[in-house]
């Protein structure tokens, strides 16, 4: 993909604002660059009042030196990191996306941290992604309910 | 000379609207009605020279009203405002005398633009008044203060988001009837709060009559976050397999394919009228089914959350000559309620 005129840029970042996976870019100091539209819907906090703040002073839930060792380690092998929900269930607390049928309050998420090299090559950004697994999560541990209680 | 209006809409905000949209200097008295009876009797009382008739009413609706004015030869000059666009709409209302038609939301500078065209009101009348205007203005930022004062309440203004559904149901009507190619005919939408077990055996209703199935998506955005349901009646499943064009047999996976194409249509531009007239921008979850061989009392247990109170907003369009009939259901938690209010309250001080 490339992006040559305005008008590239312009639905690039229509796509970007739309998309139901929130992403994340953050410098090397943990503060946030950009984030897109479900990061907006979901935090209920604006793009425009996100970028600049401290990621772990905007969401004090989330496990400092946990986080930072996963980011580091990211920015050494210069390769992607995975965090599935069955090691951590959420890195944002995020309310559930169907508030009124869902069986849980919370949202699960995947996250996948992505290290971004500026045009010297060096890493000093880092993109998140996060995905919406909810549903997949839900009827896995029921899944694993119901298994526990054919065994015994 | 003071000229007759009459405003005919079941929903206050509406009516209010409407009469904020007339022009500022117009020399007016205005009268009120909420449906079609009332309407009949202030014309025939002479209070209505220029009537703005909104067509979704209970008791006598605008159609039922146009017939009377139109077979008894009433002294009035009729102006549709209705939220239902879809084109049948229109040509149905030219045809039993209407003189235009105005879309809602009503704004001023089409109410003006319809008013100078048929003459009602002159160009220079628009003029002289620009004085008087400044100092409304000035009257008006002294009366917003007052108000800002009440946006604390929590109390729910039923009429108020009667009304900008009604908007939003009519733009999804529209888009629905554009694409099957059909009349749609628009309800009156109900707007109700309820308590986490009604909705319970509202849902519980569909999973035992095993004939209804659904689709329900999560939105969220500005603070406000909810759920749209569209239910859907299994005996129409043949009716709207005819319409969509699908040959063969309605197995299931046709029946859910044509259960997402209708409410990717209905959600989807219900949801955008909705937050396009209030400002605000969602993000949507991907639809989920219900029923479908999957028991709705699987997917909600209304034991394992604290439920609040929710607020709905209901609406059953029906597609006119076939057997088709859905449900759309959007839900709203107690917790947006405040946000959505204050916006309900901005967008009538929008309209001074």
């Amino acid at each position: 993909m490339t992006v040559n005129t305005i008008g590239d840029f312009h639905w690039m970042l229509n796509m970007f604002n739309a998309i139901d996976v929130g992403m994340v870019v953050i410098d090397s100091d943990y503060n946030i660059e950009s984030w897109n539209g479900f990061m907006v819907h979901h935090s209920n906090i604006d793009g425009n009042d996100a970028k600049g703040k401290n990621l772990f002073s905007l969401f004090p839930s989330i496990d400092k030196n946990w986080f930072m060792r996963k980011v580091e380690t990211v920015k050494t092998i210069e390769n992607q990191t995975f965090i599935t929900w069955e090691q951590k269930p959420y890195l944002f607390p995020f309310k559930h996306s169907r508030p009124i049928t869902s069986t849980v309050e919370y949202m699960y998420q995947n996250i996948t941290i992505i290290p971004l090299p500026s045009l010297t090559g060096k890493i000093d950004k880092i993109s998140l992604i996060i995905y919406d697994v909810t549903d997949a999560a839900v009827n896995r541990i029921e899944l694993q309910k119901l298994q526990a209680q054919l065994v015994s | 000379m003071t000229i007759p209006i009459l405003i005919c809409d079941d929903s206050s905000f509406a009516r209010k609207q409407m009469a904020r949209a007339l022009p500022d200097n117009w020399d007016v008295s205005i009268t009120y009605a909420q449906n079609g009876e009332e309407a009949i009797a202030a014309i025939k009382q002479g209070k209505a020279d220029v009537l703005f008739l909104d067509l979704n009413m209970p008791v006598l609706d605008g159609y039922g009203t146009l017939e009377i004015i139109q077979s008894q030869d009433l002294p009035t000059l009729t102006i549709v405002v209705s939220g239902d666009i879809q084109p049948e709409a229109h040509h149905r209302v030219s045809a039993m005398g209407a003189l235009d038609f105005i879309q809602k939301p009503t704004d001023k500078t089409k109410v003006c633009e319809v008013l100078t065209r048929y003459g009602i009101i002159r160009p220079e009348d628009l003029l002289q008044g620009q004085l008087l205007q400044e100092s409304a203005a000035q009257l008006s930022s002294s009366k917003m203060n007052n108000k800002l004062r009440v946006t604390n309440d929590t109390g729910v203004n039923f009429d108020a988001y009667q009304e900008v559904s009604n908007v939003a149901m009519g733009r999804a009507g529209d888009l629905l009837a554009r694409v099957l190619n059909v009349k749609v005919r628009l309800p009156i939408p109900k707007v109700n709060v309820l308590a986490s077990s009604e909705l319970h055996m509202i849902l519980k209703a569909t999973d035992d009559t095993h004939g209804i199935s659904g689709v329900c998506q999560g939105f969220i955005g500005s603070g406000i976050s909810g759920e749209a349901l569209i239910l859907f009646y299994d005996s129409c499943a043949n009716e709207l397999a005819k319409l969509m064009d699908y040959q063969g047999e309605v197995s299931d996976a046709v029946e859910r394919e044509m259960l997402m194409d209708l409410s990717n249509i209905l959600v989807g531009s219900f949801l955008k009228g909705f937050s396009d007239q209030l400002d605000l921008s969602f993000s949507h979850s991907h639809p989920e089914f219900l029923g479908l061989h999957r028991s709705i009392s699987d997917l909600i247990h209304s034991d394992t959350r604290d439920w609040q109170e929710i607020l709905s907003i209901e609406i059953n369009y029906v597609i006119e000559e076939y057997d088709i009939e859905c449900d759309l259901l959007i839900l709203i938690t107690q917790e947006s309620l405040q946000v959505l209010n204050n916006k309900l309250i901005y967008l009538l001080d929008e309209c001074i």
